[in-house]
């Protein structure tokens, strides 16, 4: 999952940026309007933490435009802005969640997960695909009751896999929600990382999660009826 | 003043009644001595005439008590009543009057002169009749008069205070109804429509006395939540610092660093705290207006603390490659009865902003010192970004930041000019600020000649420093600490693990 902070005061932008990466999350950072516009319009966002006091572009009309783009990237607004009004204003112009500062990491976190699982359409944070079981959470892996060990960038990538399980994930979605603006990967590195969750997760269990769609993507799934699907959701257009 | 009221109720009645009492007994006399005066003129009339028509016995026409005596001018009596008795003789002058006598007590008498027709002498009759009843009928009257004027007195003294207290009761009434207003309520007033016009002129002053109040206390109030907001994010800083390296990894290094940033952080909120102590002594009510020049005996070298302030900043201009240059301190420079705290405040305010809003190789000049009229100067130019025109009528707003593309660093509350304005307004002085945008900015403060002690003089001896310098020092260590508050340069690239 890829992360945006729109913070100006640097000492909080970067403590949030390093706990959310901690957490296997790549995060961007923009400290005024302008940049935040900027790398919205490049990127794809799974959630962005909005300051709305920012110098330079209003923060209002900041959030107005992310909400009202196609892909409609959930917005958590994390200000110091308490007023019953400001609050109900930022929820009204499509805020998906408003939180004061300072706030408890914990909470932060939690609502993080809570605005991506919504905008993924699930209600659980328990992914659950055949007999694989993710817990985001804590960040662990089991199948068929066996716990799995993941590096943090493997549980990253099956995570995303299964929030879009089912989906056809292409090469290019992985890179943009994996990585963030300093990171210079290269894509091949995609491969490796799909072949050692093959590794850990597929063999030795049978059936198999991940599966290779050639020309396409990747895609997690425990039924083989569910490959052939075709015209699913795909990045860019997420239901609500 | 209910008591005043009484007293001057109770005078003028009081006397008003006794005047009157007096003024009537005396009038009802006159009028009573008049009448009796003219029945003996006719009665001495009467008998003058029988004993000129040479009746024998006129004293059978005088009433009982009366007396007379007729006598010629050449003294011979020729009649008399009764012939053993003699009325009182009056001396000429004196027409009417009473007299005493042994055996009747008091009797009026009067005398009065005839000049019959020759051959017949001119005579002088002196007629006296008892006055006893008159002076008890006068008696009685004076009596009731006193008793009526006691009577109107005692009447007075019951209810004069009663009527001064109902006079004053609306005054007592808005007093209690003042009484009631707090700082919970102050947008009540003084309901003007009920009171009596003489009040009104004092009423009305009283509610724009309260309307000032009551603005002041919610400028107040609009600041101190502003202040609660500005530090929010610092706060959160610190605390998302230290709850995100106590989730990370608890590795010797990673904890150092998130020490580190914690530092960071908390030096953040204690320059915001000095800015806002210092802010808040701006509101405190005995620096606003008066002169707080008289609370400062000991008079500072202005000059001194120029330059100490600039020796603070110099370090940071020099990192940030801008010159930093104060002109030369004359030989003896003025001698300023001011608070050091507050223009030292002043002055580490303008040039830690000069600093801030000035790009590398740029310059900024700091000069200081006493004008032609005897005001004394401080102006401080830079040629940094400058201030937007639409901005520079709202650069002495608490709070108030304009809007830099480039602006990472919260530590600014955008209370520096704000503190400026308030210390150099409290210490009777003006502060204005020019500026162009991509061209520089200037800011001048001035002192009224009032704080100036002395100026131009020889100079204090080497080595000898003004009394609060001392003070100014410490001061200025402290601002340095906040003035010289950067933020950590970001390390998030170099740190991040993969």
């Amino acid at each position: 999952m890829r992360l945006l902070i729109v913070e100006d005061e640097s000492t909080l932008a970067e403590a949030m940026a390093e706990g959310l990466r901690n957490d296997g999350y790549a995060v961007d950072v923009a400290s005024n309007g302008s940049e935040a516009e900027f790398l919205v319009e490049s990127n794809a966002y799974d959630c962005v933490l909005l300051d709305l006091m920012l110098p330079g572009k209003d923060g209002w009309a900041l959030l107005e435009q992310i909400r009202t783009r196609p892909s409609r990237t959930p917005v958590i607004c994390v200000t110091a802005r308490d007023g019953v009004d400001d609050r109900v204003r930022g929820l009204d112009l499509g805020a998906d969640d408003y939180l004061l500062k300072p706030f408890a990491w914990k909470e932060l976190k939690a609502r993080v997960r809570s605005v991506i699982r919504r905008s993924y359409g699930r209600a659980d944070n328990r992914l659950v695909v055949g007999d694989l079981s993710i817990d985001p959470v804590g960040r662990t892996v089991q199948r068929a009751g066996r716990a799995i060990t993941l590096t943090s960038r493997e549980f990253s990538l099956l995570h995303y896999l299964a929030m879009r399980a089912g989906e056809v994930v292409t090469r290019s979605d992985i890179i943009e929600h994996l990585y963030d603006q300093n990171d210079d990967s290269l894509s091949n590195v995609i491969d490796v990382y799909v072949g050692h969750l093959r590794n850990k997760l597929d063999r030795g269990f049978g059936r198999r999660l991940i599966h290779t769609r050639r020309g396409q993507g990747y895609l997690l799934s425990a039924d083989e009826g569910q490959e052939e699907l075709v015209g699913g959701p795909k990045d860019g257009d997420r239901g609500a | 003043m209910t008591r005043q009221i009484a007293r001057a109720i109770l005078l003028a009645t009081c006397l008003t009644i006794v005047v009157a009492g007096a003024a009537a007994y005396f009038a009802v006399r006159w009028a009573v001595i008049a009448q009796l005066d003219q029945l003996l003129v006719e009665r001495a009339a009467a008998v003058l005439r029988d004993a000129g028509l040479g009746r024998d016995d006129p004293a059978r026409r005088v009433p009982e008590g009366d007396r007379y005596l007729i006598r010629t001018d050449a003294g011979q009596t020729i009649a008399r009543q009764p012939s053993d008795r003699a009325p009182p003789v009056l001396p000429e002058v004196v027409s009417s009057a009473f007299a005493s006598t042994a055996d009747q007590g008091r009797v009026r008498t009067i005398t009065l002169r005839s000049t019959p027709q020759p051959p017949a002498p001119a005579a002088t009759i002196i007629y006296s009749t008892s006055a006893r009843a008159y002076d008890a009928a006068l008696g009685a009257l004076a009596v009731s008069l006193a008793g009526v004027t006691a009577a109107g007195v005692l009447v007075t003294l019951l209810v004069a205070r009663r009527i001064a207290r109902l006079a004053t009761r609306p005054l007592a009434e808005t007093a209690a109804a003042i009484g009631e207003i707090d700082e919970r309520n102050l947008g009540r007033r003084i309901d003007l429509v009920a009171l009596p016009p003489e009040l009104l002129p004092v009423a009305e002053r009283l509610n724009e006395m309260l309307a000032r109040i009551e603005a002041a206390f919610s400028r107040q109030g609009r600041f101190l939540v502003d202040a609660a907001h500005e530090l929010r994010t610092p706060v959160a800083a610190l605390r998302t610092t230290a709850e995100v390296a106590l989730d990370g990894r608890r590795d010797p290094a990673s904890l150092a660093r998130a020490l580190e940033r914690c530092l960071n952080a908390s030096r953040l909120l204690e320059r915001l705290a000095l800015q806002l102590t210092d802010a808040l002594r701006t509101t405190a009510p005995a620096a606003s207006h008066s002169p707080a020049t008289d609370e400062w005996p000991e008079p500072i070298n202005a000059a001194r603390l120029v330059h100490d302030c600039v020796d603070v900043l110099e370090p940071l201009a020099t990192a940030k490659g801008v010159v930093l240059a104060a002109s030369p301190t004359p030989a003896g420079d003025a001698l300023l009865r001011a608070d050091p705290d507050r223009l030292g405040s002043v002055v580490i305010n303008l040039l830690s902003n000069a600093v801030e809003y000035t790009p590398e190789g740029g310059r900024i000049d700091v000069r200081a010192g006493l004008a032609a009229d005897g005001r004394w100067h401080l102006l401080v130019r830079d040629t940094g970004i400058g201030i937007a025109p639409e901005h520079l009528g709202r650069v002495f707003d608490p709070f108030f930041r304009a809007d830099k593309a480039r602006n990472r660093d919260r530590g600014h509350l955008g209370l520096g000019l704000y503190l400026v304005k308030a210390h150099v307004q409290s210490m009777g002085g003006e502060v204005a600020v020019t500026s162009e945008p991509g061209t520089g900015t200037t800011v001048t403060v001035t002192l009224p000649a009032s704080v100036v002690v002395r100026g131009g003089n020889p100079g204090l001896p080497a080595g000898e420093d003004g009394p609060a310098i001392g003070t100014v020092r410490q001061r200025t260590q402290d601002l340095s600490g906040v003035a010289s508050f950067t933020p950590p340069p970001s390390r998030s690239i170099q740190d991040r693990t993969v």
